[in-house]
């Protein structure tokens, strides 16, 4: 959805209009998730920020100005929410933190720095594009349907564990592929 | 399984957010340290963001948040709980998966569908007027442990608390659970009612520890704890609470919490990472430098199963860690899990041994003491010993070129064959201690392979019932 396409849904938003912004946080949701995705290495943690950001906007949108910068605008309340979770995660972790919390812990949110989240995303779509037909069915079932492992070893007749190495390959296959685009994933 | 499948497994499971502890575990074993392990969770967690098509619900959970204007309900529509805790309520919203049913999952899918149906009957019958989604269950969590409810015996594995029961955890270590998911841990001493209109609503904590679990609350109807000094109004979130005469006490683990004295006076909000305290008659104040431990050894309340002139004490550990053979300067003093194992030949690097410290802080004639430990990832079956540690140790310093020497013949043996929680009876090595502290070293007795590596809770576990800690029962007035 275009930016001045956005603009009138925040207009007729800002008005009172829940259906509009229904249609607003379907149609960003996606780059909002993606961009901080690439700040943080949780999943849990992606989708909570995720439903704060909108909660801020939605409180903040009469202050928000039509000027074809809503994404934008949603994405810079994200990265002061990114930063805040993981202030108060790093003293959760601190006093009760595994290894696990440790390793995954960015040093600071802004690792990721002003890096084009957007560019990013559309090298990663380009990099699996390319993969083999039944990787890219794969990576579609785990990532995009959310299908479990123990399902998916039914479908393609593998094992989970052969599975999990499979995706671990094809892990590695893109980041390669992102690394040839100058990019890091 | 080979370590590389293993590694997979665990990749895959973390980027989900379905990591089990056992999983969660192993991941240092499993090169979790390496960078391009952690490269291959976070590449897997943006490719889910980057194909999941859209959550169509999260407008309207949005709204519904943002309409309720109560900061407090934002902490349980999406906790960040953490699995690390083990059986946690996922307050995440239910991810779409298909459905995928064989002919013969159709039959058995209709028989259970018609046997819950005759369940919830029969509960309707059996319990007018009770609301099915407000029960509370009782679980005793230990073979050995003693429970009552209205001053009767739980007995059996389950018992449903009724509206205004009195539950009191006289030895051993109980659970509390709610027909939403909501679980409340409670260890040895604990005592609450349960709420009179509707005990899945509502408690009074009258004493002891407990740690909770809540699953989302209606923002409109909260979960409320009270305690003699005041009350805790929690919509879904983990915390510690602890209370006693004069003090309660709260360490948030996740999501956000109002604590208030008594009557609701003075809430403040306490959130994930907290500490926050209320005094008898006093207004909650935040602990704001983390530095306050939860009131480990708090002295317990004499119950009618004990002997009118004894008490029960509770004490945690001033200190814990494991050293390993393979790292002989890391020091593990602040890990959340403490591992052992005893390996040979090519294997002996693997060789990790435990120490713990408890304080001394009872005095008068010890009747009885039990070291209570939980086992969080078994290993292979094997045997553990514990034997006295003598010389200087710290938590900060301890790594096994400077571990302290240990004492034959060993204090007590187990088997440990499942995860769990372990009571060893540790009286007679508690009755001859002569010092300000006792000192012990957990050691394997016998030879296992490369995947028999055991871990239990440290002090530093996010969870309070995995946690080390001592029972010790003296006589009062000598």
């Amino acid at each position: 959805m275009e930016a001045q396409e956005l603009d009138v849904l925040a207009v007729r938003a800002q008005a009172g209009d829940r259906e509009a912004f229904r249609a607003l946080v379907m149609a960003t949701q996606t780059t909002v998730r993606v961009a901080i995705a690439w700040r943080v290495s949780s999943r849990d943690l992606v989708e909570e920020v995720l439903q704060e950001t909108y909660v801020i906007a939605f409180q903040r949108l009469p202050h928000y100005r039509p000027e074809g910068t809503f994404v934008p605008w949603l994405k810079g309340i994200a990265r002061i929410q990114i930063a805040k979770e993981l202030h108060a995660r790093r003293r959760h972790v601190a006093l009760a933190g595994d290894a696990v919390d440790r390793a995954l812990m960015p040093a600071d949110p802004d690792d990721s720095g002003d890096a084009d989240d957007g560019a990013v995303a559309a090298a990663l779509r380009d990099c699996l594009a390319q993969l083999a037909p039944r990787a890219r069915l794969l990576v579609e079932r785990r990532y995009a349907e959310d299908l479990p492992l123990a399902i998916l070893a039914r479908q393609f007749k593998q094992k989970a564990t052969t599975l999990a190495t499979t995706l671990m390959r094809i892990r590695s296959s893109l980041h390669d592929c992102l690394k040839t685009k100058g990019l890091t994933s | 399984m080979n370590a590389d499948d293993e590694r997979a497994l665990l990749i895959d499971a973390l980027a989900a957010g379905e990591a089990t502890p056992a999983q969660r575990a192993r991941w240092e074993c499993l090169g979790g340290d390496d960078p391009a392990v952690r490269d291959q969770v976070a590449l897997a967690v943006r490719l889910r963001a980057l194909l999941a098509p859209p959550d169509a619900a999260l407008a309207d959970r949005v709204l519904a948040i943002a309409a309720s204007d109560e900061p407090a309900a934002r902490a349980g529509t999406i906790a960040g709980i953490d699995r690390r805790l083990g059986s946690r309520a996922r307050l995440r919203p239910v991810r779409r998966r298909p459905i995928v049913l064989q002919p013969l999952w159709w039959a058995v899918a209709a028989g259970l569908l018609l046997s819950t149906a005759l369940l919830a009957w029969r509960w309707s019958s059996s319990a007018p007027g009770t609301p099915p989604q407000d029960y509370a269950r009782v679980e005793r969590l230990d073979a050995t442990a003693l429970v009552q409810v209205d001053g009767r015996d739980v007995v059996a594995g389950r018992t449903t608390l009724a509206a205004g029961a009195h539950l009191a955890v006289r030895n051993g270590r109980a659970a509390l659970r709610f027909a939403d998911g909501t679980t409340i841990d409670l260890m040895t001493d604990a005592s609450l009612v349960a709420g009179p209109d509707a005990p899945g609503r509502s408690i009074v904590l009258e004493a002891g520890t407990v740690t909770a679990t809540v699953a989302s609350q209606p923002a409109e109807r909260p979960l409320r704890i009270r305690t003699p000094q005041g009350e805790v109004t929690v919509v879904g979130t983990i915390f510690d609470l602890a209370v006693d005469a004069e003090w309660t006490r709260i360490a948030m683990f996740s999501g956000r919490v109002r604590l208030a004295g008594v009557d609701g006076v003075g809430a403040i909000p306490v959130v994930a990472g907290q500490r926050a305290a209320v005094r008898r008659g006093g207004l909650p104040q935040l602990e704001e430098d983390g530095s306050v431990r939860m009131p480990m050894a708090a002295p317990g309340v004499a119950g009618p199963g004990s002997a009118p002139t004894s008490r029960s004490v509770r004490i945690g550990p001033s200190a814990d860690g494991y050293a390993w053979i393979a790292k002989p300067r890391a020091v593990t003093g602040h890990e959340t899990l403490l591992a052992v194992k005893k390996a040979d030949g090519t294997d002996r690097a693997k060789t990790r041994e435990i120490f713990l410290r408890f304080p001394v802080t009872w005095r008068g004639p010890v009747e009885r003491a039990v070291l209570h430990l939980e086992v969080i990832t078994p290993g292979e079956p094997t045997r553990h010993a514990l034997l006295a540690a003598i010389g200087a140790w710290d938590e900060d310093g301890l790594c096994w070129d400077v571990r302290p020497a240990v004492q034959e013949p060993p204090v007590a043996t187990w088997p440990v064959t499942a995860p769990g929680p372990i009571a060893i009876d540790v009286t007679r090595a508690v009755r001859d201690q002569r010092g300000d502290t006792i000192d012990w070293c957990i050691r394997g007795t016998a030879q296992v392979g490369p995947d028999g590596m055991c871990a239990y809770g440290s002090r530093e576990h996010g969870r309070s019932g995995a946690r080390p800690w001592l029972e010790v029962t003296v006589r009062d007035g000598e």
